[in-house]
């Protein structure tokens, strides 16, 4: 048995007086890739979160390929966050500084866990930039010029630099129109088999888990409702919500 | 810097044109130097104080002027530059406010003074361990150009999170195959903190390093206040496989004939000429070499 990638054991989290979620366990093994769905405020973001560092759980363990996050502090957990887990999300801003070129943006992340050497830097900031297929000779150029697929390949290439354990998806796709979607959906599917880190993919659209997850979350009002193999469960759901989510999808 | 005589004299006002000795009141200069004691225990750190209203303009050198008034002794020998130069008016103004108020000798030899207030330049003469030299700040954080919020700029610094800083010096080096620093270039202070060499030129960052002199850095508009001690690492960041660099200049200097110092632009018999900042030092070697 091996250490799994990404443990979650009874994580709550509290809001004050508002749930975020309650009672969440689950493991992701290196190379597996498992989605979380449900609607909007079911609670999904707030286990990224937690997963992602982001947030403090009120309760429960988070642990990286066996370690304890609770315990990681201050320049600690900011190294474990820029070296260990790769995070993309929907709005590439929050990830991304747009005044910075995207080979910066990229070069960030080993920069913050001690890299020195600038020829070393740039040639990993490059491979990485070209594996991403994003355009040749634009590597030196603001962000803020950049389409937003782009962006999200420029996130993508950021995330995957530090060759973390985790990568973390946070709505990827959602925004983008259908044909760019899909070609950054299968850059997703390429890079993660090609480097068999462990993914975590959150998205309320059923098409993009359906494409890319292993198995599955549904969640519900902060809890999970039901969870499976991806398969079984989009195509023999048991539990009423999974049923109606299911049924919503508008066919073409 | 100060015998028992000196401290007993500073404690006791002196009317001098109407105004208390060393012009701070006591209260005043002891809270300043105790924030200057601080920032000499953690070198580098920036250490708030509570910045007085001056005489002169925020901006136009009230945090040096504060520090040297809150450090001065009677013994002292005053010297005050801008750009290296003693007749600025800002230089000239500030040296008569000091000179005024406490009535210690001026100098514009850099060798014979004790306390040095400057803007911009470090004197290129040898400085010994007698030596203060103070500061004056526009900007103390390095951080403050990537990150605005203060909190967030305390805690990076706390956790020595200066990404963002190299990150700029990524930037420079990718789209410009160098640094784009020409004055302020960031510097860790004995492997801890990273302050900002402000605003001297990257010219006189070299001479921070192990320096016998203490360095004390007045920030009067930002409220602050840090400090090098002497014998200190101070390291300009760069990378390992990229050289800091130093300005180099293609021309001696029109007037003394330097080879070694750093040029300004100026106006000489009608042309445009390179020719010392450090003019104290410039009038001495054309006096060295004697009339043309």
């Amino acid at each position: 048995m091996t250490t799994p990638a990404l443990e979650v054991r009874e994580l709550t989290v509290r809001y004050g007086g508002t749930l975020g979620c309650a009672d969440i366990s689950f493991d992701v093994q290196p190379g597996e890739v498992l989605g979380i769905v449900g609607e909007s405020g079911s609670g999904k973001s707030t286990v990224l979160g937690c997963c992602g560092l982001d947030l403090q759980p009120t309760a429960g363990v988070v642990r990286l390929s066996g370690r304890d996050t609770a315990a990681v502090v201050g320049a600690q957990r900011r190294r474990l966050r820029n070296q260990d887990i790769g995070i993309v999300r929907q709005a590439a801003h929050e990830e991304l500084r747009l005044g910075i070129s995207a080979g910066g943006n990229i070069a960030e992340r080993l920069l913050a866990t001690g890299h020195r050497g600038f020829q070393a830097i740039r040639a990993r900031v490059d491979r990485v930039y070209h594996e991403v297929e994003l355009p040749a000779g634009r590597m030196d150029a603001a962000v803020a010029t950049f389409s937003g697929g782009m962006r999200q390949r420029v996130q993508i290439a950021r995330a995957l630099v530090s060759e973390p354990a985790v990568l973390l998806l946070d709505e990827p796709t959602t925004g983008l129109d259908v044909s760019v979607q899909a070609r950054i959906l299968d850059l997703i599917r390429r890079l993660q088999r090609q480097t068999g880190v462990a993914m975590v993919i959150v998205s309320h659209d059923l098409a993009v888990i359906r494409m890319l997850a292993d198995r599955l979350l549904v969640m519900r009002q902060g809890r999970v409702v039901e969870a499976g193999v991806t398969d079984r469960v989009l195509s023999d759901p048991r539990h009423p919500y999974t049923q109606l989510l299911v049924s919503s999808q508008l066919e073409v | 810097m100060s015998a028992l005589s000196d401290l007993l004299h500073r404690a006791e006002p002196i009317h001098i044109s109407g105004y208390l000795w060393a012009y701070l009141d006591a209260a005043s200069k002891r809270e300043i130097r105790r924030a200057l004691l601080k920032a000499v225990c953690i070198p580098g750190h920036i250490t708030p104080f509570a910045s007085r209203e001056m005489p002169v303009a925020r901006g136009w050198g009230s945090g040096g002027l504060q520090v040297t008034l809150a450090t001065i002794v009677a013994s002292d020998t005053v010297k005050v530059i801008d750009q290296g130069d003693d007749e600025s008016l800002n230089a000239r103004t500030m040296r008569a406010l000091i000179a005024d108020s406490t009535g210690v000798e001026t100098a514009t030899d850099a060798r014979a003074a004790t306390l040095i207030q400057t803007r911009h330049r470090i004197p290129e003469d040898d400085l010994d361990d007698r030596t203060v030299l103070v500061f004056q700040v526009p900007i103390s954080d390095p951080l403050r150009e990537f990150e605005q919020r203060p909190t967030a700029a305390r805690r990076m610094h706390a956790e020595r999170d200066y990404a963002v800083i190299w990150l700029g010096l990524y930037e420079d080096h990718a789209r410009f195959s160098r640094s784009r620093f020409s004055h302020s270039y960031p510097c860790e202070v004995e492997g801890g903190y990273i302050i900002s060499t402000t605003p001297i030129p990257r010219f006189d960052v070299p001479r921070l390093h192990q320096a016998p002199f203490l360095s004390l850095f007045g920030a009067g508009r930002e409220a602050a206040v840090y400090a090098i001690p002497p014998y200190t690492d101070v390291t300009p960041i760069t990378f390992t496989d990229r050289e800091f660099e130093i300005e180099s200049f293609d021309t001696p200097c029109a007037k003394c004939g330097a080879e070694d110092s750093y040029l300004t632009e100026e106006i000489v018999n009608g042309r445009r000429a390179a020719v010392c900042s450090d003019t104290a030092r410039c009038r001495r070697r054309q006096a060295e070499k004697g009339p043309r």
